[in-house]
Formats: C-alpha cells, sequence, structure tokens
C-alpha cells in the first residue's frame, strides 16, 4: 500500500520514504504546532473577555 | 493590548485554517505511521524465519547449496510458506491497525469539536458583552419608566379628584407599562443563560482536551503491543525470535557421505515446512480467530 504524500507547514512529504524516526518527529512537531495555535487562539480570546 | 475586533477575526480565522490542515496532516502521518510499524515489524519477522529456514536446511544437508537446480523445489515450498506466515502476520497486525484507526478517527472528530467550543467561546463572550450593554440600557429605560408611572400616578389622583379623565384609559395604561418592564427583565435574564452556556463550553474543552491526550498515549500503547504480538506469534519456546534452530540429532551425527544421500527436500519439508505450516495454522485457528471475535 502507498502512504502517499502530506502536505504541512509549506512542505511536502513523501511518507513512503520516511523513515519511523523521521515520522515520529514529524508527528510529535504537528502536535506542538496543534497546542501552540490553540494556546493562542484561547489567549486572543481571553485577551478580549 | 486590546485586539480590534477586526485582529481577533483576522487571528481566529488563520487559527481556524491551520488547525483544519494541522488535524489532516496529524491523521494522515498518524495512519502511515502504524502502517510503516507493521511492515517494518513484519519485515524484520519474516527474514528472521527465512534466515531460521535456511539454518536448518544447512544443518540438514552442509553441501546444499541455493544455486542448484535440485533447490528449485523447496525455494517454492519455502516461499509458499513464508507468504501464508507473512499473511498471518499482515492479519494480526490488520487487528490492531483497524483499533489505532478508530482511535484517530475518534481524535479527529474531538479535534474538530475543540476548535469549534474555542471559536464558540468568542461567540459566547461577544454575546455576553452585548446583553451587558443591553442590560446598561434597560436599566436606564426602567428608570425613565418609573419616573413617567410615578408622574401618571400623580395624574391620575389629581384627574379622578376632578373627575376630568377617564380612570380606565390610565388604568390600561399602567398595566402596559408593566408588561413591558417585565419583558424587558426577562430579556435581561438571557445574559443568565449565556453565562452557563460559556460554562458548559468551558468544561466541553477541558473533555475533549482530557480525552484527545488519552488517546494519544493509547495510540502509543496498542502499537507498542502489535509490536510484541507480531514478534511472540508463532513463536515456539522463548518469546523471541527465532534466529537459530536447533539442529536435528539425527542428521547431526550423519557424515557427509551419508547426508549427501538423503533427499533433502523431502526432509526439509518433513522437519521444517511442515512443522511451521502446522504452527500457522494453530495461530491462526486458535489466536488470529479469538482475536477477530
Amino acid at each position: 500500500m502507498k502512504l502517499g504524500t502530506v502536505v504541512y507547514g509549506n512542505q511536502i512529504y513523501n511518507l513512503d520514504g520516511m523513515s519511523l524516526d523521521e515520522m515520529k518527529l514529524l508527528l510529535q512537531n504537528i502536535e506542538n504546532d496543534k497546542r501552540e495555535s490553540i494556546r493562542i487562539a484561547k489567549d486572543v480570546i481571553k485577551n478580549n473577555e | 493590548m486590546k485586539l480590534t475586533n477586526q485582529q481577533k477575526c483576522e487571528n481566529l480565522l488563520k487559527f481556524y485554517d491551520d488547525s483544519e490542515n494541522n488535524i489532516k496532516a496529524d491523521a494522515l502521518v498518524n495512519r502511515a505511521y502504524i502502517d510503516k510499524v507493521s511492515k517494518q515489524t513484519i519485515n524484520e519477522k519474516v527474514n528472521a524465519q527465512m534466515n531460521s529456514i535456511k539454518t536448518e536446511i544447512y544443518n540438514i544437508n552442509p553441501k546444499f547449496k541455493e544455486g542448484s537446480k535440485n533447490y528449485e523445489a523447496t525455494k517454492k515450498l519455502v516461499s509458499e510458506t513464508l507468504s501464508n506466515y507473512e499473511q498471518a502476520l499482515l492479519d494480526l497486525s490488520s487487528f490492531y491497525d483497524g483499533k489505532i484507526e478508530q482511535l484517530i478517527l475518534r481524535k479527529v472528530e474531538l479535534e474538530s469539536s475543540l476548535i469549534g467550543s474555542i471559536l464558540n467561546e468568542e461567540y459566547l463572550n461577544e454575546n455576553i458583552e452585548k446583553r451587558n450593554n443591553q442590560k446598561e440600557n434597560d436599566s436606564v429605560k426602567k428608570s425613565v419608566k418609573d419616573n413617567i408611572k410615578a408622574v401618571i400616578e400623580k395624574i391620575k389622583n389629581r384627574r379622578t379628584a376632578n373627575a376630568e379623565v377617564d380612570p380606565k384609559m390610565i388604568t390600561n395604561l399602567l398595566d402596559q407599562q408593566e408588561v413591558a418592564i417585565e419583558l424587558d427583565e426577562q430579556f435581561s435574564n438571557n445574559i443568565d443563560k449565556i453565562i452557563k452556556d460559556k460554562n458548559d463550553n468551558k468544561d466541553s474543552m477541558e473533555k475533549f482536551e482530557q480525552e484527545i491526550s488519552l488517546i494519544n498515549s493509547e495510540i502509543d500503547k496498542i502499537n507498542e503491543r502489535k509490536k510484541n504480538s507480531i514478534y511472540d506469534a508463532m513463536e515456539i519456546g522463548g518469546k523471541e525470535l527465532t534466529p537459530n534452530v536447533k539442529k536435528i540429532k539425527i542428521f547431526g551425527r550423519i557424515t557427509r557421505f551419508f547426508v549427501s544421500r538423503f533427499n533433502t527436500a523431502k526432509v526439509v519439508q518433513s522437519t521444517i515446512i511442515d512443522p511451521l505450516n502446522e504452527r500457522i495454522e494453530i495461530f491462526k485457528v486458535n489466536e488470529l480467530s479469538s482475536m477477530k471475535g
């Protein structure tokens, strides 16, 4: 099964050519990014309360 | 520094777009990652089994050559058995991957709900602000109405005394005013409902975040369980891959002269392939079918 590609942070990642460690790192980066953007959004809302 | 409405909207719009992309990317990479873990673990296991078969064959006949024409039949047999072996492992990994897939989908659902709740929080804040402004207006209106009511009361007393104004008309006017004040109060009370909604929204956000974090650790756990389960599958004795296989005693003692006179293909089938096929079948019938329910 082809894993294909994914676009993240203005870059295209070829999932088939990535090692497990590279994928794990990418997952970690996405997770951190999600947390950070939620934190910022909450701050924006709090700022206007 | 308080943000302007436009800055706030731009920030939240960016948050929505980024979140949508991140959720998609996370689900795709997560799915690909579990697939890669399965493939890599299965390859490792099948290679170890293949090496173990080779070792066994050389134990049976040290003179046996892989390039030899005599090896063709055995090669076909080994290849078929290993495909069967690999398929059983793929079925096993699919069981775990299916569970992880469900968790990934649930995570997407929860993360989308979390984004929705964060944006809803802003909507509720705006509503509270509007209502607060409205409430201020309400109290001004109410005091004006109270004043009017008092004035009308005075006029009423005076007029009834002189009997120049119809008292029914004044009473109707007062009733209407009472109703208007009551409606205004109800309108103001809506703010309590919005505050309650806001608190409920906050609780939901906390619940979503907690469940997402639990799902993340559960995905890691199942992935680890899957790897161990693949390593343990169809093993005999100790819970480790079969790097070496016990040398078959009877053949360990025979001389090279005798070895070359055995039909190696048949011996390989009866001492290596058949027992391995039997292990595969037992695994399929017992462990695999009980897992699938």
